[in-house]
């Protein structure tokens, strides 16, 4: 989430409470009631920060809109490591205290890269394209058929017969029947456009992820200025339109990268909170027991 | 009404109700002048069951004010009974003609009953806790805005006459009640069908002139300017006013041309632009354009042409189901009317003069990107979802909620799509003010809901063609066990927002009024 004037209340109270929880800590002594209560507050608050991912399933229920969940759970976890931290007296502890709040530090920690993240990295994502495509599948599969449909157009032939089936089978549709702008072998150029096609644009419109020669703009650049000299003047438009779609599979592939560093972080953050849930159990038990 | 038969479309059947045969169909005389090809494209629809002979009892309510029009219906005449007690799968053989003649139709509005509008302002505090008690139980409120109006009857249809046809064709909700008069036997047929009826320059021409007789005057009195005109003035405009129609794109008036006349908007949306392009705005059903020319009496400040989506390809009889409909009243028929009422002229000169009733006294309130605005179709979307990308993460929360509200767990919504500014305009229906996928749907099988959302019903055949008719490519084809369209609904049926608008931790899902949302932020609002 973007930290903006919405969480100007969050910050002003969150600050409030830890000058509370300092002054809590130096006045009252070590394992007094004072203590104990940043304690238990500490962990109530991890707790309802848990709770978000709860809530995150559960969109048909309304229990406060998911907005406020989220603020919640950035400035409450926040929160609750002051909480611990002064509980612990700022102190590391015995081995279980120690691994549990450097547990929390790293949750913590995890979740500011999150945030980090959020704030750089969308950044980056918007100023890549005028259009925005986040499903890179989706939107190599319509660029495929789209592709398909220009180069039968121009060539006057089903360029590829697999790759019509193919379409079928992953878009549940056949592609469309162009009308042929040209009959097929009548122009300079269409043999050329449909091997180029089928050698070079298929495999980077299947597989948009491997490294092949229109994968960057440089070789994209040479492929296509390559067989331009072969296609006659009403071809380059269809080579022209290729050359574009490629280009958009490009930037929607960076965006795709980019949006896996944007949200990897939580590969981090759920498994330390998980982790983080066991040791606090077990810290609670252990204390309340013994 | 409907029911739920995959595959085919079917007006449901009541008691006393009857399916009947295209033959017999096409012997009544509302089907009689259509052009061989018309009668072959009908008898190729009433196949799929696209009309259905009903009878409705004295006091039945046929259709109500407010409810989405997607029907139309046919009084039957004392002739068009014979005709059909004649057929092969006698419809009405057992039935005494004598006794359905004179069938009668009520018509009646619905308006704010003023004496419970005053008791209302009285009650106060109660009034206000006993609304806030209706908020709390889901419902209530809208029950009791219901009971404040009362049903007027203005109007009785006879045999012979189509009724249901104006909300039908103009994808618009019911203007008026309609109840039967008396025990009468009607036809009801989907909009599919009257596509075809409306290919007949004939038919075209009498629902002009039933439109000019029956619905002109209310239309008007719904006009503030208008409202205030003693009825023989009202009459005189119903007589006169012309009735004229313009294609998608056509233009109404150019900048610089003479004001002889001022137009109020019966059906579509019209741009009010500059001759360098700049969109000052968009009007619709019911609007006026032109009245500042005609009080000032100088040149047109403005450009007017009939809105098309952008992107829109129709066949030539598919522009007529979008053309926009204007009532043209001109400088002597105005100068008239402002006899009969003096203050017609003083109340139309002062809105002009507050700029509120012709946008170019306006200059400020104009959309922003004005160019963008137009090509992306942003002012059709009265329900449109945007993306604030300020805000969002793509977390994709709003894409796993829409997935998680179907049956078939596949979202409506895709995340993919143009950008204005600051915002996402994602690939999802946003509820056109005039819906052109509604247009030439084979089985009649796509029409408004009772909120306004586009609903596909599960007759659908799967053609595409309403997909391929979105200029936003908010319709989808997915083939599973048949091929079918989908598309978004608005969530309807809940009673917040759309649940991917509530699923949003980042506040940066939004649906708004293009129009209105855009206007706003050229002003500063947002």
């Amino acid at each position: 989430m973007k930290l903006d004037r919405r969480h100007l209340g969050w910050l002003a109270g969150s600050l409030a409470a830890t000058g509370l929880a300092v002054a809590l800590t130096l006045a009252a002594p070590p394992r007094g009631v004072p203590s104990l209560l940043l304690g238990a507050a500490g962990a109530a608050l991890i707790c309802v920060c848990a709770l978000r991912g709860l809530r995150r399933r559960l969109h048909k229920v309304r229990i406060g809109s998911a907005g406020t969940w989220l603020r919640a759970h950035l400035w409450l976890g926040a929160l609750s490591l002051v909480f611990s931290l002064a509980h612990a007296g700022f102190r590391l502890g015995g081995p279980l205290s120690a691994a549990l709040t450097l547990l929390l530090i790293g949750t913590v920690a995890s979740g500011v890269l999150g945030v980090a993240l959020q704030h750089a990295l969308t950044r980056s994502i918007n100023a890549l394209s005028a259009e925005t495509i986040f499903d890179l599948q989706q939107g190599a599969l319509s660029l495929r058929r789209r592709a398909y449909e220009v180069v039968w157009a121009a060539c006057g032939a089903a360029p590829d017969p697999g790759e019509a089936e193919e379409l079928r089978r992953l878009l549940g549709a056949p592609p469309r029947t162009p009308e042929p702008m040209f009959a097929a072998g009548t122009i300079a150029g269409q043999k050329e456009l449909g091997r180029f096609y089928r050698d070079l644009v298929l495999p980077f419109l299947r597989a948009p992820g491997r490294s092949t020669q229109l994968a960057t703009a440089a070789g994209a650049a040479l492929a296509f200025d390559a067989v331009a000299v072969h296609l006659a003047e009403p071809l380059r438009p269809a080579l022209a339109d290729l050359r574009d779609r490629c280009a958009r599979l490009r930037t929607a592939r960076r965006q795709h990268q980019l949006h896996r560093w944007l949200h990897g972080w939580l590969l981090l953050h759920v498994p330390l909170t998980m982790a983080l849930l066991v040791l606090l159990v077990t810290h609670a038990v252990m204390a309340l027991r013994y | 009404m409907i029911t739920d038969r995959p595959g085919l479309a079917k007006l449901q059947l009541r008691p006393g109700d009857s399916e009947l045969a295209p033959e017999q169909l096409l012997k009544l005389s509302l089907f009689q002048g259509l052009s061989a090809r018309a009668q072959a494209r009908l008898r190729g629809q009433l196949g799929q069951g696209a009309a259905v002979l009903r009878r409705f009892r004295a006091g039945e309510v046929i259709c109500r004010q407010g409810e989405p029009g997607w029907t139309a219906f046919y009084l039957l005449k004392r002739e068009d009974l014979a005709a059909l007690r004649e057929g092969p799968a006698a419809a009405v053989a057992a039935l005494d003609i004598d006794q359905w003649v004179g069938q009668r139709v009520e018509v009646s509005l619905s308006q704010p009953d003023a004496a419970q509008a005053d008791e209302a302002k009285q009650a106060g505090v109660m009034r206000t806790l006993a609304d806030l008690w209706g908020s709390l139980r889901r419902g209530r409120t809208q029950k009791g805005a219901e009971a404040a109006a009362v049903d007027r009857s203005v109007a009785t249809l006879g045999e012979g006459e189509v009724f249901g046809e104006m909300s039908c064709m103009h994808r618009a909700p019911r203007s008026a009640t309609l109840r039967a008069a008396g025990d009468c036997l009607a036809i009801e047929f989907l909009a599919n069908v009257l596509e075809v009826l409306l290919s007949s320059e004939h038919f075209r021409a009498e629902m002009d002139e039933i439109y000019r007789a029956r619905a002109l005057s209310h239309l008007l009195r719904a006009i503030p300017f208008f409202a205030g005109l003693p009825d023989e003035a009202l009459e005189l405009l119903r007589r006169r006013a012309e009735l004229i129609t313009r294609r998608p794109g056509e233009v109404i008036f150019e900048e610089g041309d003479a004001s002889d006349s001022l137009y109020v908007i019966r059906t579509g949306t019209v741009k009010i632009f500059h001759r360098d392009g700049r969109v000052l705005g968009y009007r619709s059903r019911g609007e006026v354009v032109g009245e500042r020319g005609l009080i000032s009496g100088g040149p047109r400040a403005a450009a007017c042409a009939a809105y098309a989506h952008p992107k829109t390809e129709l066949r030539e009889n598919e522009q007529l189901a979008l053309r926009v409909e204007l009532v043209r009243i001109d400088r002597a028929l105005f100068d008239e009317l402002c006899a009969h009422a003096p203050s017609l002229r003083d109340e139309v000169a002062q809105k002009a003069q507050e700029g509120e009733a012709d946008p170019t006294a306006a200059p400020d309130i104009q959309v922003a990107s004005a160019s963008r605005f137009g090509a992306l179709g942003l002012a059709q979307g009265r329900r449109l979802m945007l993306i604030d990308l300020e805000r969002c993460t793509f977390c994709g929360d709003c894409v796993s909620a829409c997935s998680e509200s179907h049956k078939d767990r596949r979202p409506r919504l895709s995340l993919e799509g143009p950008r204005i500014g600051k915002y996402l305009v994602p690939r999802s229906c946003r509820d056109c003010a005039d819906p052109v996928c509604l247009i030439g749907c084979p089985v009649g099988a796509i029409h408004r809901g009772g909120g306004g959302q586009i609903v596909i019903e599960s007759w659908c055949i799967g053609c595409g063609l309403c997909a391929e008719r979105c200029p936003y490519g908010a319709i989808e084809v997915r083939v599973d066990a048949r091929a079918r369209a989908v598309t978004c609904d608005q969530c309807a049926g809940l009673s917040r927002a759309p649940r991917c608008v509530n699923a949003c931790p980042h506040e940066a899902a939004l649906r708004v009024d293009g129009n209105r949302f855009f206007a706003r932020m050229s002003l500063g609002a947002e």
